[in-house]
């Protein structure tokens, strides 16, 4: 093999400043900002459309607000700790 | 000003004494860490061993936080940085060009671990090593990880300007020699590693503080591996490093082809970092691209490094070996290699178990399919005990056998410790790993204080055969522990009360 | 010991360590390239949709959802039982349980969303979901302010256990409940 390509391809496995800038900036770009720009641009869950269908079935519609607030409430109380 | 110098009787290399005294003081600080963190993991073994079940949660999930920072972290970037003062002065003939730098950094070092084991120990931290947000410790803990960062940061640059200076200086000729070229990519790697820990560990610590209102979870997540895993690929390009250099110690090998093998550790600084996405591979909001792209190392370039390391080694070995005879059949050149010699039984073994134990385990976990079935199971600390300790920490255990004779100049306390540590060590880890893996396959969670869940609101049954692993990880544990404490001990000896080398 | 490396050590590479460097390489571009490979043909991939969701969002959610499904109570936890090809909710709580026992259908596929209320905590912890039964384990992240959606089919009818395998605080490891599948 040619002497000069051979010393030249060393001198850039000898490039200490241009190993360590590659070594930075490459993951940083493959993992670390193309993962924060996926995250910082991901879309909202549509939290209405999701009430939405779960309302209660029409039928029960006809239930004033009071029964349909305590309806809820023993939902809260099975949350809360047993132990 | 005369720069203090001593020449190595054995060697012949220059030795720069105040870079001396560097690697004696964080080798020390670095076995001090090992045992600390050894203690925590003999106490968390027999927890975890459902028979005996030691602690209490509360002790368990401490010791269990103080374990992974002593030995992840404090242990072993302690020695690493011993290894960088060694790699860009002593294999160089070269001298450190700010001692005193390096004096701060290593206080910061100390200081930081403190405030870290103190938090934690006092139940101020017990967030585990990851410690998600919203899990808060107290701002000590972070302050502490911040402190030890700053710390090996300042030595990594150190080592770095030592460098500059070395070849401004002209003490050697030519490129560097290969080891000191795997510690500068590992350096690498460091910094990468550091520098996205400060990122994200300076707001974390604001917002333990009262001062930022909110941390995002994924995003933590995200910058969090780029620290905790990235952290473990400095451990790899440093051990392989520390295979090159006991190969040639123990046997006069030298790299077949340098080409070859410096390609290898350049395929690790570009793409072994991305890896950190393994932790990620059942997280919402990242994408399927982000995760295969990452989590494949960059189309197993860095595998292929590996790869490549993991053939060099031993073929440098056998090329070293038939020229001094052993030339019978295949693997007289194997059978015939200085196994008495703890130095090469420890490098050996941690080549043979990183291999096949821990890296075919990350690199398979690390696929979606297979880490839908293993994610925060036993698998996983399987593999990394697998990759850290029975590669990268048997790997620096071996180096020791080295550093104690020509760096502390004293005898080897006990040649029977020695000789016996990396056996026990390295097979009571293999059993260990192993068992957890398997246990793990049966849904075994990790960082888990009662997996029988008494006292849950269900009751919950695992397959009674994870029981049968769980002992087995159990005794392989103890075998370790014994083949650690044979080194610590031996170690400590050696340094204290071993016969002086003049 | 000598250090010194050779003065030109760029050199091409020796029969053995080129037949070694093209395996290698064939092995590692094969495995990478099953990785979307098995992505495409595979039964069981991550799932890769989710959506930003505030921890009270979803806790509202999840308690209209419960109480629309509900059948019954077990250990004081809503068993609840959603139609099949619906949207179906799951939560850790802060206090370290599950927020309902899922009654789902074998051969029905449902989107699962999984996510981190308080529910009656103060904080939304991260979880580890994890199914956990003789002949199945599966596993995926729970992170508060995220909803991650799960494209689920049940195939075996069975009680599933599920437990939490991510460091939560001190309730940790009480964390179990499970997922009933009818057949």
């Amino acid at each position: 093999m040619d002497e000069q390509k051979a010393l030249s391809w060393q001198a850039l496995y000898d490039n200490m400043w241009g190993i360590f800038a590659l070594g930075i900036i490459v993951p940083t770009l493959i993992y670390t900002v193309w993962g924060l720009i996926e995250i910082a641009t991901l879309p909202q869950m549509d939290v209405s459309k999701a009430m939405e269908a779960l309302k209660p079935a029409v039928s029960q519609q006809a239930v004033p607000a009071a029964e349909a607030a305590s309806a809820m409430a023993p939902e809260a109380a099975t949350q809360a700790p047993a132990h | 000003m005369a720069e203090q110098f001593r020449t190595c009787p054995t060697t012949g290399l220059k030795v720069h004494l105040p870079a001396e005294t560097l690697i004696k003081v964080n080798a020390v600080a670095a076995v001090v860490c090992l045992l600390v963190g050894g203690l925590a993991a003999l106490l968390i073994l027999l927890t975890r061993w459902p028979a005996i079940h030691l602690l209490d949660e509360e002790w368990f999930y401490r010791l269990l936080t103080a374990h992974a920072l002593d030995m992840l972290i404090a242990w072993i970037i302690f020695f690493e940085v011993a290894a960088l003062y060694f790699g860009s002065t002593v294999l160089l003939n070269n001298r450190l060009p700010a001692p005193k730098i390096g004096w701060v950094a290593f206080i910061l070092m100390v200081v930081g671990g403190a405030f870290i084991n103190y938090t934690v120990l006092v139940g101020q931290a017990t967030v585990a090593f990851t410690s998600y947000v919203p899990l808060k410790a107290s701002p000590l803990y972070y302050l502490g990880i911040i402190l030890f960062a700053v710390g090996a940061l300042t030595a990594i640059g150190h080592f770095f300007a030592a460098l500059v200076v070395a070849k401004k200086e002209k003490t050697y000729e030519g490129s560097l020699p290969i080891v000191t070229f795997g510690l500068m990519c590992a350096a690498t790697i460091a910094v990468f590693t550091l520098l996205h820990g400060a990122a994200f560990y300076i707001p974390t610590f604001l917002w333990s503080a009262g001062i930022l209102p909110h941390i995002d979870p994924e995003m933590y997540r995200l910058a969090f591996w780029a620290l905790g895993h990235a952290s473990q690929q400095i451990n790899v390009c440093a051990m392989v490093a520390m295979w090159y250099l006991i190969a040639t110690l123990t046997t006069g090998a030298k790299p077949l082809n340098e080409k070859l093998c410096r390609t290898a550790f350049l395929l690790y600084v570009l793409f072994i970092n991305v890896a950190s996405e393994h932790h990620l591979l059942v997280d919402p909001a990242l994408s399927i691209w982000h995760k295969i792209v990452n989590t494949s190392y960059v189309m197993h370039l860095a595998v292929l490094a590996s790869m490549i390391h993991a053939f060099a080694v031993p073929a440098m070995i056998e090329v070293a070996q038939r020229k001094k005879g052993f030339t019978k059949g295949l693997f007289e050149w194997l059978k015939k290699a200085p196994w008495g010699n703890p130095a090469f039984a420890s490098m050996f073994i941690s080549l043979m178990g990183f291999g096949f134990v821990g890296g075919i385990t990350g690199v398979t976990f690390g696929t979606e399919q297979i880490s839908i079935i293993r994610h925060n199971t036993w698998s996983i600390t399987g593999h990394f005990h697998g990759t850290v300790v029975l590669g990268t920490t048997l790997a620096f255990m071996g180096i020791t056998y080295y550093i104690v004779p020509l760096i502390f100049r004293r005898q080897i306390f006990s040649e029977t410790m020695a000789k016996l540590s990396p056996y026990f060590f390295g097979g009571g880890v293999f059993i260990f790993a192993n068992a957890m893996m398997f246990a793990g396959g049966y849904g075994i969670p990790r960082r888990h204080w009662d997996v029988t869940f008494a006292g849950a609101q269900f009751p919950f049954q695992f397959d009674p055969t994870a029981f049968f692993f769980l002992a087995l990880t159990g005794l392989g544990g103890l075998l370790a522990i014994i083949g650690g404490a044979l080194y610590v001990l031996n170690t400590v000896a050696s340094v204290f009360i071993g016969k002086k080398i003049q | 010991m000598s250090i010194t490396v050779e003065r030109i050590w760029w050199r091409p590479l020796d029969r053995e360590e080129k037949i070694w460097v093209t395996i290698a390489l064939i092995w590692c571009l094969g495995t990478f390239f099953m990785m979307p490979v098995w992505h495409v043909i595979a039964k069981q991939n991550t799932p890769n949709e989710s959506y930003k969701v505030s921890v009270d969002d979803f806790e509202k959610i999840v308690i209209a959802f419960n109480e629309k499904y509900k059948v019954r109570e077990e250990s004081g936890v809503p068993v609840v039982h959603p139609p099949a090809g619906s949207d179906i909710y799951l939560a850790g709580t802060g206090i370290w349980q599950w927020s309902s026992i899922l009654e789902l259908e074998a051969g029905k596929e449902y989107r699962l969303h999984i996510s981190s209320i308080k529910g009656g905590g103060d904080v939304a912890w991260q979880h580890g979901f994890s199914i956990v039964s003789a002949k199945f384990n599966a596993n995926f992240m729970i992170v508060p302010g995220y909803d991650y959606v799960l494209k689920v089919t049940p195939t075996e009818a069975g009680e599933y256990g599920l437990i939490c395998n991510e460091f939560c605080g001190i309730g940790h490891h009480l964390m179990a409940g499970k997922i009933i599948v009818k057949g």
